[in-house]
C-alpha cells in the first residue's frame, strides 16, 4: 500500500475551511499537478458526496465510543484517566490542548524529535489575509509590497501594513466580495476606495464588495475593528456586525467590538452614527457605546470614557478595573498565547493597566504578578494563571 | 493521548475501508479496535503517523481477507472475489474517507438539511446560491444557518472557523 502523506488530507480540509494560507495553497496546488490527484481532488470536494458520506459515518460511528472504551481498558490508559481525575480541573484541560499542539507539530515536521520546540512570545505584528472574489489567497505583511490587479476590474496595493484598494470606475461589473483576514497576534489597515480608513486588530474580518455601487456603502465585520469613515450622505456607509447588530453612518470615526462571545459594543468617537438591532435602532452621540444586552436581543446607550475603547488603535493596552479574564483575553489575542486560569477566583480580580502594545509579554506580566495577587507561569505559548 | 488523537481522526476512515470488504458492523468492529490495540502494543517502533495510518489499514485489511477466505473455504464461490480485493485504487478513497471524517467531525451533530445548507457554504456559495439550490427562500437558509450556528457553539466549541462560516455570510 503506497503511503499518502497525512499532511495531504489536512491542507485539502483545510482549502474546504478557506483556510490556506499562501504556502499551503502552493503545496496544495503542486499535489495537484498530477493529473490523477485533481480527479481525486475533485470528487472529495464534492458537496454531495460529502454529505453522503456524513450518512454512512453516520451508521460506522455508532460503535466509536464503545470501541475506544475497550481500547483505554486494554491499554491501561483508563488508569491513568481515573487517576487524572484527582488533578485541578485546569491542569486536566491544558493536557489534550498542550497534546493538541505537539501532535500537530509532529504532523507538519513528521518528526517527533522536534516535539520540544522553543518558542518565543512576541507581540502581534502587521499580518493579514486577503480572499479575493475569485478564490485566490494572498498573505499580506509589513514587509511584503505588492500590486494585484483583479479580472473583475479594481487594484489592490499592498505597503507597510497598509492594503489600499482602488476600484475601477471604468468597468461595470457583478459585485464581489473580498475578505481581509487578521490572525490572532496580528493587524492590518485597509484603505477602501472612498477613502474610509479601516483598522483591524487581531483575530478580525472585513468584507468588503470590489465596488460601492448601490444604495449604501457596505460591508460586513467580525472581531475588533476601528473606522475612520469618509463623509458621503448621498451614500451611507454601514457595517454590519451580525444579522441583529448594523451600523449606520454618514462620516466619523468609531470602534466596533464583536467578538465571538462577548456582546458587540460600538463606541463612537465622532461624528454620529446609528446602530439597528433587531427590532429598535438607537443613535450614538460621541462618548457614547451601544452594547449588546447579555440575550443579544437588546442594545443599549451608555455613557463610556472613549479612551480605553480605542486604546489598541493608539497601540496601546488601558485596562482601568477591569477582570483579569477579560485582560487575559486579550493579551492572548495579541501575543498568540493560551491562557488557562487554575484558580477561577483570580478571574474576576480587577486591575488597572497601561502600556504599549509592542512591549515584551513577559514585562506585562511581570507588571501583573507583582501586584501579589497571582501568580503566572509561562510553558511555550501557554500561561498558566493561579 | 496522542493514542486517543489518532484514534479520533482514524476510526471512521479505518472502518469505512474495512466495511468495503465486509459489510458486517460487529465483525469489523473487532478488527479497526484490534488494530488500534496493536498500534499501542508497537507504539515505540512509529516514528511517523504516515506509517501508523498503514499500518491500521494493512492490519484491517488483513483481518478482513482472512475472514472472507474463512467464509470462502465455507460457501465455495465468488471466483472473482480475488479480482475485487486488489489494491488498485486504495490510496483515493481512503483520502478521501480520512477528509471526509474531517469534515464529518464538525457537522455530525447536524441535521440532514443543515449539513447540507454548512456544506455548501463550506464551499463557498452564497446564502441566495444555497436557497435556490435547495428550492428554499433565503430566509430559510439564514434559520438554518442560525440554529446549526446554536447547535455547533454549544458542542464543538473549538471549531470557531465554521461558526464564522455560518455566522460571517
Amino acid at each position: 500500500m503506497k503511503k499518502i502523506d497525512p499532511k495531504v488530507e489536512l491542507l485539502i480540509y483545510r482549502f474546504l475551511r478557506g483556510e490556506l494560507s499562501g504556502e499551503e495553497r502552493e503545496e496544495l496546488d503542486c499535489w495537484l499537478q498530477d493529473g490523477e490527484h485533481r480527479v481525486w481532488f475533485e470528487n472529495i470536494c464534492n458537496k454531495e458526496n460529502i454529505l453522503q458520506k456524513s450518512f454512512h459515518f453516520d451508521r460506522l460511528n455508532k460503535g466509536r465510543e464503545e470501541s475506544w472504551r475497550r481500547l483505554e481498558k486494554s491499554t491501561g490508559l483508563w488508569r491513568r484517566r481515573v487517576m487524572r481525575r484527582w488533578m485541578v480541573a485546569a491542569a486536566s484541560l491544558m493536557i489534550p490542548l498542550l497534546v493538541g499542539v505537539l501532535y500537530h507539530d509532529m504532523l507538519w515536521n513528521n518528526d517527533p524529535l522536534m516535539l520540544v520546540k522553543k518558542t518565543e512570545i512576541v507581540p502581534g505584528v502587521s499580518t493579514a489575509t486577503l480572499y479575493l472574489p475569485d478564490g485566490k489567497v494572498v498573505d499580506l505583511g509589513k514587509d511584503s509590497v505588492c500590486s494585484l490587479k483583479l479580472a473583475s476590474g479594481g487594484t489592490f496595493q499592498n505597503e507597510r501594513g497598509t492594503l489600499t484598494y482602488r476600484e475601477d470606475s471604468t468597468k461595470k461589473s457583478a459585485l464581489r466580495y473580498s475578505e481581509l483576514r487578521i490572525p490572532r497576534g496580528g493587524e492590518y489597515k485597509v484603505i477602501l476606495p472612498d477613502g474610509t480608513i479601516v483598522w483591524l486588530n487581531a483575530e478580525s474580518s472585513l468584507r468588503f464588495p470590489n465596488e460601492f455601487s448601490g444604495k449604501t456603502r457596505k460591508v460586513y465585520a467580525r472581531g475588533e475593528l476601528y473606522f475612520d469613515v469618509t463623509r458621503n450622505e448621498a451614500q451611507p456607509f454601514e457595517v454590519e456586525v451580525e444579522d441583529d447588530y448594523t451600523i449606520e453612518v454618514l462620516g466619523t470615526e468609531f470602534n466596533v467590538r464583536a467578538y465571538q462571545d462577548s456582546p458587540c459594543a460600538t463606541t463612537l468617537v465622532k461624528g454620529s452614527v446609528r446602530v439597528k438591532g433587531k427590532d429598535q435602532e438607537v443613535l450614538l452621540k460621541p462618548g457614547q457605546q451601544a452594547v449588546e444586552t447579555g440575550d443579544g436581543k437588546r442594545i443599549e446607550v451608555k455613557d463610556v470614557d472613549v479612551g480605553p475603547c480605542i486604546a489598541w488603535h493608539n497601540g496601546l493596552f488601558y485596562f482601568d478595573q477591569t477582570p483579569l479574564e477579560d485582560i487575559m483575553e486579550e493579551l492572548a489575542r495579541w501575543y498568540d498565547v493560551q491562557v488557562f486560569f487554575e484558580n477561577e477566583s483570580v478571574k474576576n480580580e480587577c486591575f488597572s493597566l497601561e502600556m504599549k502594545r509592542f512591549d515584551d509579554f513577559n514585562r506585562v506580566l511581570s507588571l501583573i504578578e507583582h501586584t501579589g495577587m497571582v501568580k503566572i507561569t509561562v510553558n511555550e505559548h501557554v500561561v498558566t494563571v493561579r | 493521548m496522542i493514542f486517543k488523537e489518532i484514534f479520533d481522526r482514524y476510526y471512521l476512515p479505518v472502518k469505512s475501508y474495512a466495511f468495503r470488504y465486509v459489510e458486517d458492523d460487529e465483525v469489523i468492529e473487532d478488527f479497526v479496535q484490534d488494530a488500534f490495540l496493536q498500534v499501542w502494543e508497537r507504539r515505540e517502533h512509529f516514528f511517523f503517523v504516515a506509517a501508523i495510518k498503514s499500518f491500521l489499514y494493512t492490519s484491517v485489511r488483513n483481518a478482513c481477507l482472512d475472514h472472507l477466505r474463512h467464509q470462502k473455504v465455507r460457501r465455495q464461490h465468488e471466483p472473482e472475489l480475488v479480482l475485487w480485493l486488489s489494491e488498485e485504487g486504495d490510496e483515493e478513497f481512503l483520502l478521501e474517507d480520512e477528509v471526509h471524517a474531517m469534515v464529518y467531525e464538525a457537522i455530525k451533530d447536524l441535521s440532514e438539511q443543515s449539513r447540507r445548507v454548512v456544506i455548501m457554504t463550506m464551499d463557498g456559495a452564497s446564502n441566495p446560491e444555497i436557497a435556490e439550490q435547495l428550492g428554499v427562500s433565503v430566509n430559510t437558509v439564514k434559520t438554518i444557518k442560525l440554529r446549526a450556528y446554536r447547535v455547533l457553539r454549544e458542542r464543538l466549541k473549538g471549531l470557531q472557523w465554521l461558526l464564522l462560516l455560518l455566522f460571517g455570510v
